[in-house]
C-alpha cells in the first residue's frame, strides 16, 4: 500500500514537471518560434508609442516584426551584461553603459549596420564619428537626439512671478528665501535631487560652464577642474541655498522622479531639469502644465553670454553582435531619422531631436520650444580625448570610480556627515588625477599609445565650437 | 533481534513475522534529489562561481577577466568605503538583532498570556508588514518619515518631544538606526511566530506544578520559560541575524546606502560595484561577496558552537 502511495506522488509530480515544461514551450515567444523577430531593448519608455509606429512601418518592408522590452537604466545594464554573456543579447538595444561604446566595440559587442557613410543621408553623416558611431570606416549606428543639457531652470508660475525669475546665484537665493518664508516652509525655493549624484555631478558641470568655465576639464592644461573657483561657486550656491532652508528638506533622499514629484506638486517653486520635465509633467501631472515655464541656467553673472559644452551626440541604438537580421534591424533603424520623425520625436518632449529645427514645427508645450532654442543658441561642443585617440577608452575603462564624487559630498554637506567640502573637492581632484595618472601609466605598460597630452587641448577657447577640423 | 534494529546507514530492519523487510532509503534521496539540484543550481554553484570569479579583474563588457589572484582582496582591504559597508552590516546587526528579538518576545509572552484579549487580531496586524514587500515599505516609509509633512514628524513635534523636524532617513547620525528599526517593525511578525511556536510547546503541567509549589509569575518566567525557551532562542537568533544580514530592497528604496554612504551595507556595496559603477567591476564585486558570505559562516558557527555547549551543560 505505501509503495502504491509513493509510487502514485512520483507518477503526480512526474506529470506535473512535464506538463509544466510542455505550458513553457507553449509561452508566446516560442509562439513565434520559426518566425524571426527583431528583439529590442531600451528604457524609452515615453517614446514607445512613437517607436512602435515606426516598427509597424518597417515590419511592412521587412516583414519582421519587433518585439519590444522595455527596462529602466539600472535593470537594462544588468540585463544586457548578462545576455551578452550568454550570447543572448537583444537584436536591438539602446546604450546605457556611458561613455563605454568604444570598450565595447573592442569587446564584440556590436554588428554594424549594413549601410555605408555614404548611403546615409548628409545631415547622418556630419553627425558621425569615429569613436562613437563609427570604427574601423564601418558605421555601428547614428545620433537620433540632439545635445542637450540639465541646467535649465523650471518653474511653476503660479507660484513665481515674472520678475522673481532669477539670472544668477544672488537672485536665485534672495527670491528661495522669500519664497520659503513668505510660504510658511509649506512652499520651498528649490527641490534638488540629492540622491541621484550622477545627475547632480552633470548640473553641477553645466552650471560651472554656463558661467563660464570649462567644466570639469581645462581643456587647456588638460588638468581636472573639481576644486577650481568655478566649481566652488557653484557648490557654494547650493550650500547656502541648504543653509537657508530653501531646498525641501526631503531632498537629500530625493531622486529625480521624486523630486520632479514634489515639484509638480507645488512642495518647491523650482526644479533644475533637462528638457524632458514638461514631457514628463505632460504624461504624469497633467493639471500642473499650464503653470509649468522655463528659464536659462543660473548663473555667476548674467550680463554677458553663455555657453554649455558637451561632446558630439552619441547613438542611441546599437545592434548585437548576436543578431541574425543585421539587414532587417538595419531598415528598422533607418527609420529613425528624417523629418517626420524629429517632429515627432519632439512632440514627446522628451531629448531634443537631431534636428532641432524640427521643434518650431511640433506641437509642443511654448515651454519646450523655449528650452530647445535655448540648446540651439548656447551649446556647443567640447573636445573629446576619444576622438583624437581611440586608446583613450583603454584608459577611461581602466580608471577605477573615486567617492565621494562632488554630488555625494553636497549630500554628505546637507546631511551633516562633513562640513568642510571645500577640502573633501580638493581631496577628490587629487585622487582623480592620481587615478588617471595610474591608469594611462597601466594602460602605457600595455603597449598602447597614450599620455595625459591625449587630454591637452591648447587651440580650445571658451565660447567656440571646437569641431572636427580643429584634431 | 529487536524487532526495530537500526542498519548502519540509516534504514530500519523491520521484523514482520519471520521476515525482515527492508525499508528502502532510495525513495527518500529520490525525493530529495530535486531540492538537491536546485540547491546545486541556484545557490552552491552561484557561491562558488563567486569565489572563482574574485579571482579575476573583469569588467562585465568582456567574456571573461584577467586573472589576478588576490588583487581584488588586497584592493578592498585597502577600500575605505568596503570598511564602511562592513561597519554599517555589523551595527544593522547590532541595533536590529536585539530589538527584533527582545520585542517579538515580549510581544510573544503577552499574546500567549491568558489575559490578553483579541489574540488573533494583533497577530495578523503584527504579521501584515511581513507579507508586504520591502520595496514598497521603503518607497512608504519615506513619507512617513518626511522631515516636512511626514506623520512621525508631526506626532513627535505636537508631543513637545522635538521641537523642530528631523530627516530621520536623511541626517547621517539617525538614518541607520531608523533603517534597522523599520527593519525591526517589518520582520517582528516571523519571529513573533517562532517564539509562539516555542512557547506552547511548554508542557503546562510544569507551570501546573509550580503554581502548585507556590510559585510567582517571575519564578514560573525564571526558572520555568526561560530555560526552556533558551535552546529555541538561540535558532531564532541565528534566524534573525540571517535575516538582518539580507536587507538589500528595503535599503535600496529607503536610503539607497546614503546619505553619504551611512547606509550602506555589504549588499549594497556589492551592488554599486556589480551593476551601477561607471564601469562594472564583476571580479571586484565578487571579492567582497565572498568576505559577506564567510563572515556569515563564521557567525553561524559561532551560534552552532554556543548552541552546542549550551545543550552540553544541559
Amino acid at each position: 500500500m505505501k509503495r502504491l502511495v509513493l509510487f502514485l506522488l512520483v507518477a503526480f509530480l512526474s506529470v506535473g514537471l512535464f506538463a509544466h515544461g510542455t505550458t513553457e514551450s507553449a509561452s508566446p515567444s516560442d509562439a513565434t518560434k520559426g518566425q524571426k523577430t527583431i528583439e529590442w531593448w531600451d528604457q524609452f519608455l515615453p517614446l514607445a508609442e512613437l517607436h512602435r509606429t515606426l516598427w509597424d512601418k518597417a515590419e511592412a518592408e521587412t516583414g519582421v516584426p519587433v518585439v519590444y522590452t522595455q527596462y529602466d537604466a539600472a535593470k537594462l545594464k544588468e540585463s544586457l551584461m548578462l545576455a551578452y554573456r550568454t550570447g543572448s543579447c537583444p537584436d536591438v538595444f539602446s546604450q546605457v553603459f556611458g561613455n563605454q561604446t568604444k570598450a565595447m566595440y573592442d569587446e564584440g559587442w556590436f554588428s554594424s549596420l549594413s549601410v555605408t557613410k555614404e548611403e546615409l543621408p548628409s545631415y547622418i553623416q556630419d553627425s558621425l564619428f569615429e569613436g562613437y558611431t563609427m570604427f574601423d570606416g564601418k558605421v555601428y549606428s547614428f545620433p537620433t537626439m540632439s545635445i542637450n543639457h540639465v541646467a535649465p531652470l523650471w518653474y511653476l508660475t503660479n507660484v513665481v512671478s515674472p520678475d522673481q525669475v532669477p539670472h544668477t546665484y544672488e537672485e536665485a537665493r534672495k527670491v528661495a528665501k522669500e519664497i520659503t518664508k513668505k510660504s510658511g516652509n509649506s512652499v520651498y525655493g528649490f527641490v534638488v535631487p540629492i540622491a541621484f549624484t550622477e545627475r547632480m555631478n552633470a548640473t553641477f558641470e553645466d552650471m560651472m560652464m554656463a558661467s563660464g568655465s570649462p567644466g570639469w576639464i581645462d581643456w587647456n592644461t588638460g588638468a581636472y577642474q573639481y576644486d577650481s573657483p568655478a566649481a566652488q561657486e557653484v557648490f557654494q550656491f547650493f550650500v547656502d541655498l541648504w543653509d537657508d532652508g530653501s531646498i525641501l528638506p526631503a531632498s537629500i533622499n530625493l531622486n529625480m522622479r521624486s523630486a520632479r514629484e514634489r515639484w509638480a506638486a507645488g512642495e518647491a517653486a523650482f526644479i533644475i531639469d533637462g528638457s524632458w520635465n514638461v514631457g514628463v509633467v505632460k504624461s504624469s501631472f497633467p493639471t500642473v502644465l499650464d503653470y509649468v515655464d522655463v528659464a536659462e541656467p543660473i548663473r555667476k553673472d548674467a550680463s554677458s553670454p553663455y555657453w554649455i559644452y558637451k561632446t558630439p551626440p552619441q547613438a542611441s541604438f546599437f545592434i548585437s553582435s548576436n543578431s541574425d537580421c543585421v539587414k532587417e534591424a538595419t531598415q528598422t533603424l533607418m527609420k529613425f531619422m528624417g523629418k517626420d520623425y524629429y517632429v515627432a520625436l519632439a512632440e514627446n518632449m522628451d531629448q531634443p531631436p537631431l534636428d532641432l529645427s524640427a521643434v518650431a514645427e511640433a506641437n509642443v508645450h511654448p515651454s519646450y520650444k523655449k528650452v530647445c532654442d535655448m540648446f540651439a543658441k548656447t551649446m556647443l561642443y567640447r573636445p573629446d580625448p576619444l576622438l583624437r585617440n581611440l586608446d583613450v577608452s583603454k584608459v577611461t575603462t581602466e580608471m577605477r570610480d573615486i567617492h565621494p564624487t562632488p554630488a555625494e559630498i553636497y549630500q554628505g554637506y546637507c546631511s551633516g556627515a562633513l562640513t568642510d567640502w571645500k577640502a573633501e573637492l580638493k581631496k577628490y581632484n587629487d585622487s582623480m588625477t592620481a587615478e588617471r595618472n595610474r591608469a594611462i601609466k597601466k594602460v602605457q605598460d600595455q603597449g598602447y599609445n597614450v599620455s595625459l597630452n591625449d587630454w591637452i587641448f591648447p587651440n580650445f577657447v571658451y565660447g567656440e565650437n571646437f569641431s572636427s577640423d580643429k584634431y | 533481534m529487536k524487532d526495530n534494529a537500526r542498519l548502519p546507514f540509516g534504514g530500519i530492519r523491520m521484523k514482520k513475522r519471520n521476515k525482515v523487510k527492508k525499508i528502502p532509503y532510495g525513495w527518500i534521496i529520490a525525493f530529495l534529489m530535486p531540492t538537491l539540484i536546485l540547491f546545486a543550481l541556484y545557490t552552491l554553484y552561484p557561491s562558488l562561481a563567486s569565489v572563482v570569479y574574485s579571482l579575476f579583474d573583469w569588467n562585465g563588457f568582456s567574456l571573461q577577466g584577467k586573472f589576478i589572484g588576490l588583487g581584488n582582496y588586497e584592493e578592498l582591504f585597502h577600500d575605505d568605503l568596503f570598511w564602511n559597508s562592513l561597519k554599517n552590516t555589523l551595527l544593522f546587526l547590532l541595533y536590529a538583532v536585539p530589538c527584533r528579538f527582545l520585542f517579538s518576545l515580549l510581544i510573544a509572552l503577552l499574546l500567549t498570556s491568558v489575559l490578553c484579549p483579541l489574540k488573533s487580531t494583533f497577530r495578523t496586524l503584527i504579521f501584515i508588514p511581513v507579507v508586504t514587500t520591502g520595496a514598497i515599505i521603503g518607497t512608504i516609509m519615506t513619507l512617513i518619515f518626511d522631515p516636512g509633512n511626514g506623520p512621525i514628524n508631526l506626532i513627535l513635534m505636537k508631543l513637545g518631544l522635538l521641537d523642530k523636524s528631523i530627516f530621520f532617513l536623511g541626517n547621517a547620525n539617525t538614518a541607520l538606526v531608523t533603517s534597522a528599526l523599520i527593519w525591526v517593525w517589518k520582520w517582528t511578525g516571523t519571529s513573533l511566530v517562532y517564539w509562539i511556536a516555542s512557547i506552547q510547546s511548554i508542557p503546562s503541567e510544569l507551570y501546573e506544578a509550580a503554581r502548585i509549589d507556590g510559585a510567582n509569575s517571575f519564578q514560573r518566567f525564571g526558572s520555568i520559560t526561560l530555560p526552556l525557551l533558551i535552546p529555541f532562542g538561540l535558532i531564532i537568533l541565528v534566524l534573525t541575524i540571517s535575516d538582518a544580514m539580507k536587507v538589500f530592497d528595503l535599503m535600496l528604496t529607503l536610503t539607497g546606502g546614503g546619505p553619504f554612504y551611512r547606509t550602506e551595507v555589504m549588499e549594497l556595496f556589492i551592488y554599486r560595484h556589480a551593476f551601477s559603477a561607471s564601469v562594472p567591476r564583476i571580479g571586484y564585486a565578487s571579492a567582497a561577496a565572498t568576505i559577506f558570505g564567510l563572515i556569515f559562516v563564521v557567525i553561524t558557527l559561532a551560534q552552532g558552537f554556543v548552541r552546542k555547549s549550551k545543550k552540553e551543560e544541559v
